[in-house]
């Protein structure tokens, strides 16, 4: 995954700098506004680690695919200047209008053009995973989120006032609001864990795609995998908190065990896609040497 | 593959020009905003009118902010919040909430009650649209809607409007794209919330919701009317398309 990087920059290198720089010159503003705003909140926390992850990630895809001799480099101007075109009327609108969606979603068509233009389809192609995994860094609008986070939160919310009622905790419901003794919980964005679950699906994809996996099958099982991974993990810790609250009270639920709370599920569930993926490669590879030698 | 045959000068320089520009247009359409006289709705809404009058020991509302980790940023776009509770001879209590933002922008505008309600635990039970056709507003009538909601405890009929700039955007789509519409014409409009809520007992029959929620448009309307003529602009707009 990392080779040894020369750095030696020639004249010939100058143009590629001075692109590179244009972008920066566009979108560096978007990360301060971004920085100063939506990436403290809850929702879009997420936002920085995937972006850097993002650029990483291009870089090392492009450095494969220029390096693969059956690559060939042939320049796609027309459709190439459009999604160029169609980028920057989004970054105009968006940057003037502070509206997110379109300032940060701007750099799709952009950056999709620009290659387009002067790499070609063949290389542009080859790197289209990058490009999928920018949708991560762009900021949805809280309604579109409370759309998608909703079903989530109300499982959960189910999930958790079933396993504790299991457990025979006085327990009740009504929507996302779960009353335990003389308590009432909110489960709140964070808590249903969007950020955490798309970060989680966007993470569990790269590391996919980087460690290319032969069986498309198990890279299909991997991530659907991810969803009820984040529901479980999620649920733990709202039973967690509900209990904390229970026993110790309302500032001891929503005190500092709050925030940790949620940093070590989301460990947590990492290291179980990492270890579920390395199951699945050992049995693989097991059923692969048994063939083998069967065959020998 | 040789990197300095793939980009050269010749292809870079189109590429940087048309991107420094569009940073410059960027920069260049940003609108300006107005930095209006606050509008003190606190004074301007009167405390009786109509037979209703402010009672002075107001009744618990649902929050004008999503009362989430969003909070904070809601509120901060929030110049005045007014709430207050009437009541009349007959024994009618009506909650009323005022919620008024001098600049509204994408992320900056005046939230919905369906948000608001829902994120707060209350379970919606139906949301329309309920035009009001009133002499109030020249070229158009109110867009305004029509809530049904319950919680645990009871369940609440709720009327509102969202006037943005001149217009009464119907959902946050219709918000968004009045924003944006202002916006690229050079103006950030102001924007403000009228909503109207009663507490009822959750197995109030349809017939009787209805006059319920004609008795709240007819309060709306009033209050309105109430106000100095100078004044009303605050509440409808300036009655321009």
């Amino acid at each position: 995954m990392f080779s040894r990087v020369r750095i030696k920059f020639t004249a010939a290198d100058a143009p590629w700098l001075a692109l590179i720089g244009c972008l920066l010159v566009l979108y560096v503003p978007t990360c301060v506004s971004l920085a100063q705003s939506l990436w403290l909140t809850d929702q879009n926390s997420q936002g920085p680690i995937v972006l850097v992850v993002a650029a990483w990630f291009f870089w090392f895809k492009l450095r494969a695919a220029l390096a693969d001799p059956a690559i060939v480099v042939r320049p796609a101007p027309v459709v190439g200047w459009s999604l160029i075109a169609l980028g920057l009327v989004l970054y105009v609108i968006g940057r003037s209008q502070q509206f997110y969606l379109f300032e940060a979603g701007s750099a799709i068509p952009l950056l999709l053009g620009a290659f387009l233009l002067l790499l070609g389809k063949a290389v542009t192609g080859r790197i289209w995973f990058a490009f999928f995994f920018l949708v991560f860094v762009i900021p949805m609008p809280g309604a579109v989120v409370d759309t998608l986070t909703q079903p989530m939160k109300i499982a959960v919310s189910w999930g958790s006032e079933g396993l504790l009622r299991l457990f025979g905790f006085p327990v009740a419901r009504q929507g996302v609001i779960i009353f335990i003794g003389s308590y009432q919980l909110l489960v709140a964005d964070a808590c249903a864990g969007l950020n955490s679950l798309f970060t989680l699906e966007a993470l569990g994809l790269l590391y996919m795609n980087a460690t290319r996996h032969e069986s498309a099958f198990r890279n299909f099982v991997l991530a659907a995998l991810i969803v009820p991974i984040s529901f479980t993990a999620n649920v733990v810790r709202v039973v967690t908190l509900a209990l904390i609250t229970y026993y110790a009270g309302d500032e001891a639920g929503q005190g500092f065990l709050h925030e940790f709370s949620g940093m070590v599920l989301f460990l947590t569930a990492l290291m179980l896609i990492i270890g579920l993926d390395s199951l699945l490669r050992s049995v693989h590879s097991y059923r692969r040497s048994r063939a083998v030698t069967q065959g020998a | 593959m040789d990197k300095s045959s793939l980009v050269t000068w010749r292809r870079a320089v189109p590429l940087c020009v048309v991107t420094l520009l569009a940073s410059l247009s960027a920069w260049v359409l940003v609108p300006s905003a107005v930095i209006a006289a606050p509008a003190r709705l606190e004074q301007k809404i009167p405390a009786a009118f109509g037979g209703w009058k402010v009672l002075p020991d107001p009744t618990v509302q649902i929050s004008l902010v999503p009362g989430d980790d969003r909070t904070a940023a809601v509120a901060a776009t929030y110049d005045e919040a007014v709430m207050r509770t009437y009541g009349d001879a007959e024994g009618h209590r009506i909650m009323v909430a005022f919620a008024y933002g001098r600049n509204q922008r994408q992320e900056g505008k005046i939230h919905r009650p369906e948000l608001c309600y829902v994120a707060q635990g209350f379970a919606l039970d139906d949301s329309h649209a309920k035009d009001i056709a009133s002499d109030l507003v020249r070229s158009r009538s109110i867009a305004a809607r029509r809530m049904v909601t319950h919680s645990r405890d009871h369940a609440e009929l709720v009327s509102y409007w969202i006037r943005i700039g001149d217009r009464f955007p119907e959902n946050a789509v219709e918000s968004r794209l009045q924003i944006l519409g202002s916006g690229l014409l050079g103006k950030v409009p102001d924007g403000i919330l009228f909503r109207v809520s009663q507490a009822v007992p959750e197995d109030l029959p349809a017939a009787e919701r209805e006059r319920v929620f004609d008795r709240q448009e007819q309060f709306m309307v009033e209050l309105v009317k109430s106000l100095a003529a100078s004044d009303r602009h605050l509440l409808i707009g300036n009655g321009e398309a």
